[in-house]
């Protein structure tokens, strides 16, 4: 009846279908450069040009889909286990909207030119700035109440991050909305990595050091403040860690939805419903997907190279339809 | 006191325009233009007593040649907004046929003459249009003048050029990793400059986005990466200091090629066509 | 274990809605939390928990401040079913019953052979063996309140605090859940019950707090606190008694006119 694999057969069985992505990632260029043109560049012993482009372009961008891939599922999956909610995800209550915002400003203030680390700090920022509303907006309010909130939020913030690239001076402002609402990683470098990695994993030690709580919350505070929970230090934990990472990722990637929202829930089955379990296979499944999705994007190539952000949009897009439909249903029943 | 002066400076300029009107009899007076490239043609033809105004893209040095940037910031602007160039009372306007066409549509619809020129994508289509707003504004000679002193300082060009196929070849990365290939101004300006576009080796035809693991297996002589609009920067000029393409350059001659030379197709373009000649002269 | 609170207050919007409330319970006794609504009975319950904050007053496990314990030593020393039967997600039962060990375990330990064996024992306490593989959302009412059940008695506490455990549960199931607490003061732990069903109330209760309007009124044996001018008084009622295997039944037979 229920859907149990044992726990650490699912885990290796993503570890092992990740690793084979990855692997991939590195084979696998842009439809336009010929997929697999590596192989005759090194076949011509222009070795020198190969390992150029999988050293500086394709790893950072590995990297990148792998590690931010993995801060939207392990942020969903603890968002989802700290609220209660099936339908938190960074994207939905608008922290990745804001974590934007606070990308953009330090950018095209030219204030990360000056200050490499503005970037992710400022982003962070932004997404804690949004946690904080939204505790504001909805700290005791249901389902509704949080994604309504989130809706609020992430529009306010698509709006201001529209105005700040409307008012650059730079002529490319304007167009690069686009990126900050629909991302990618595309022509990342090492030095994206360097800047947003040792956020991210701050951000997931964080969450991390919150599992087991995210269980016991199972039971309504009430229960879990019984069984030693802090629920104040948890709180803070999730909500920084969050931030945290969510916010590293999108100041290098812009915003990439669903992830967060998409592979806790198709994972949770698996993992018997138990939140904290959820925590490290959706980490995996976030970091499997969005490297998946980001060699998709190579392989079909319409014009310019399609957006990350799209293809997770698409996905997630009707999931998370049918998971309002789903609340909707047990509203009324 | 103020009032005093204003109103002087309101009798000269009367005057001033009646004495021109006077001498330039038939000719449109009121010349609006609303594009940065008939802005350019505009101001090299007509003196700018003439001119009712110019789009306010002109007074970015970045698009604007030097030699126009003083009389460009002496001019009133506009932004492409029917209302505000109506208020210039403008006698003739001046359009591209890609850019403020809402206002173009409204500004004909209360009968104002609106002229369309298409943007120039090569130095035949310059001489075209320079003859066309020749005629329109009355200064045709002053039109046939400039083309044909182009005309002399492109063969000089060419003539020093040399064949193509010994041309080395260069690289211009514009942001966003474009590239502009055969069939377009950017070509026209490196081959009269004596060296191929990275571009037309690669068979791109027209401007086209290349993605960057492809710029990397490519070889050329020399590499220009410099964009004007790096401050405040944008994630597009960013993108010209990823590592792969500076360690690219970093192996290679590279030379600064500012963008204004091919926005708008002028006889000032071909001072990046010298730059070019210049390098390669240099180099060898 | 014996727990005491001395003077718990809780105030709420400048009404103290808790007054002045002290009560113990000793090793093996069972005292029922009895009173009409609003008498804040619940409130007095989450307040000697620390789930809600006290104006005054101190709570004391075998004379230690139960506030100067870390989180999970006061969870080891304490356990608590609450009013709120919800769970969350489609956790299976053993699953709910397991987080009874929460404050054995840490880090990344994981269940222990010991946990398990108290897992098993709580399941056997409330017969809930059979439904370990069930998600709980499926449960009936009496089922998944045994499980919860025996969810705080995995616990293992000493001392054990439950909040109407037999609201909205038929007769058989009051009666078992009532029974399974009252085998456990037997065992030697102390358990405290709020309690709305004055039958239930007098049938299994060792001693009985009742309280009206934030303050106890009455502390003593059922037979005592539950007198006819006691009921008429606080709870405007008139009950019927009788005497059955040694002990006082009672039954609230009807309502009285406001004074």
């Amino acid at each position: 009846m229920a859907r149990t694999v044992s726990y650490p057969l699912l885990v290796s069985g993503l570890v092992v279908a990740l690793c084979a992505a990855l692997a991939g990632s590195m084979m696998v260029g842009p439809a336009a450069a010929g997929t697999f043109e590596l192989f005759n560049l090194f076949a011509r012993g222009d070795g020198d040009v190969a390992w150029m482009i999988v050293r500086e372009i394709r790893l950072p961008r590995t990297i990148l889909a792998a590690m931010i891939g993995f801060t939207l599922g392990l942020t969903g999956a603890a968002l989802q286990g700290f609220l209660r909610n099936p339908l938190a995800d960074p994207g939905v209550v608008g922290v990745s909207s804001t974590s934007a915002l606070g990308a953009v400003l330090a950018i095209y203030t030219g204030l990360s030119a000056m200050f490499a680390l503005a970037l992710p700090v400022m982003a962070i920022a932004g997404g804690l700035v949004c946690v904080v509303l939204l505790q504001w907006l909805a700290g005791r309010g249901g389902v509704l109440t949080l994604v309504l909130a989130g809706v609020a939020i992430s529009s306010l913030a698509g709006a201001l991050t529209s105005l700040a690239l409307n008012l650059s001076p730079n002529p490319f402002a304007a167009v690069e909305i686009i990126f900050w609402l629909l991302g990618s990683v595309t022509d990342r470098s090492m030095d994206h990595v360097a800047l947003a990695a040792p956020f991210m994993v701050f951000g997931w030690a964080l969450i991390a050091w919150s599992a087991r709580s995210l269980d016991a919350l199972t039971l309504g505070e009430d229960s879990a403040a019984s069984l030693g929970v802090n629920l104040a230090r948890v709180r803070w934990m999730i909500v920084l860690g969050a931030a945290v990472g969510v916010g590293a990722a999108t100041a290098v990637a812009g915003v990439i939805g669903f992830v967060g929202l998409v592979v806790p829930h198709i994972l949770r089955p698996y993992v018997g419903h138990r939140p904290s379990r959820l925590l490290l296979a959706s980490g995996l499944g976030g970091a499997l997907l969005l490297v998946a999705a980001d060699i998709f994007v190579r392989l079909v190539m319409v014009g310019a190279e399609l957006r990350l952000g799209v293809v997770t949009a698409l996905i997630g897009a009707p999931f998370f339809l049918s998971l309002v439909l789903r609340a909707r249903a047990e509203l009324e029943a | 006191m103020a009032a005093r002066r204003l109103s002087l400076g309101g009798l000269c300029a009367v005057l001033a325009a009646a004495a021109s009107a006077w001498a330039d009899e038939g000719k449109p007076q009121r010349i609006a233009s609303l594009n940065l490239c008939t802005d350019q043609m505009l101001m090299m033809l007509v003196e700018p007593e003439r001119i009712a105004s110019i789009s306010f893209l002109s007074l970015q040095n970045e698009r604007t040649p030097p030699e126009l940037r003083d009389t460009a910031a002496a001019l009133s602007v506009n932004h492409g907004l029917a209302e505000e160039v109506l208020l210039q009372e403008p006698d003739l306007v001046l359009a591209g046929t890609y850019a403020a066409r809402p206002a173009v549509g409204l500004l004909r619809r209360l009968g104002v003459q609106v002229e369309d020129f298409a943007p120039e994508m090569s130095f035949d289509d310059m001489r075209a249009n320079l003859l066309r707003m020749g005629d329109l504004v009355g200064e045709r000679a002053k039109a046939e003048a400039i083309i044909a002193r182009f005309d002399a300082d492109m063969a000089a060009l060419q003539a020093q050029a040399g064949e193509k196929d010994d041309m080395p070849v260069f690289a211009d990365i514009e942001v966003n990793n474009w590239l502009a290939g055969a069939g377009t101004l950017s070509e026209e300006i490196v081959n009269a400059g004596g060296y191929r576009t990275l571009a037309e080796t690669l068979g791109v035809v027209g401007h086209q986005n290349v993605p960057l693991e492809v710029l990397m297996t490519t070889d050329p002589d020399l590499m220009a990466l410099e964009t004007p609009w790096s401050d405040p920067p944008s994630l597009a000029t960013n993108g010209l200091a990823h590592p792969a393409l500076q360690r690219m350059a970093a192996a290679r001659d590279v030379i600064d090629m500012p963008e204004r030379f091919t926005i708008c197709a002028t006889p000032y373009s071909l001072e990046g066509a010298r730059l070019l000649a210049a390098q390669r002269a240099g180099g060898e | 274990m014996k727990l005491e609170s001395r003077h718990i207050t809780v105030e709420l919007g400048g009404w103290k809605i808790v007054d002045d409330v002290s009560l113990q319970v000793a090793p093996g006794e069972l005292v029922g939390l009895i009173g009409p609504n609003g008498a804040g009975k619940s409130t007095l319950m989450r307040a000697m928990l620390g789930l809600r904050e006290r104006a005054g007053g101190e709570v004391l496990l075998d004379g230690r401040d139960l506030f100067s314990m870390t989180g999970p030593e006061r969870a080891r020393a304490v356990s608590f079913l609450p009013q709120d039967r919800r769970v969350e997600w489609r956790l299976r039962a053993r699953d709910v019953v397991m987080l009874g060990r929460y404050p054995h375990q840490s880090g990344l330990g994981g269940a222990t052979a010991k946990d398990h064996a108290a897992v098993d024992r709580a399941l056997e306490q409330v017969e809930a063996t059979y439904l370990v593989d069930r998600p709980v959302q499926v449960l009936s009412g009496g089922e998944r309140t045994r499980v919860l059940l025996a969810r705080a008695l995995a616990v293992e506490a000493p001392v054990m605090m439950a909040d109407e455990p037999t609201t909205a549960l038929d007769p058989l199931h009051q009666l078992q859940v009532m029974e399974i607490l009252r085998g456990l003061a037997d065992a030697g732990r102390g358990v405290l019950v709020v309690l709305h069903d004055l039958s239930l109330a007098a049938r299994f209760m060792d001693r009985l707090v009742l309280m009206n309007m934030g303050r106890a009124i009455c502390d003593g044996a059922p037979v005592d606190v539950l007198s006819d001018e006691r009921l008429a008084e606080v709870y405007r009622v008139r009950a019927l008694r009788g005497e059955a295997d040694g002990r006082t039944w009672l039954l609230p037979w009807e309502s009285l006119p406001r004074a």
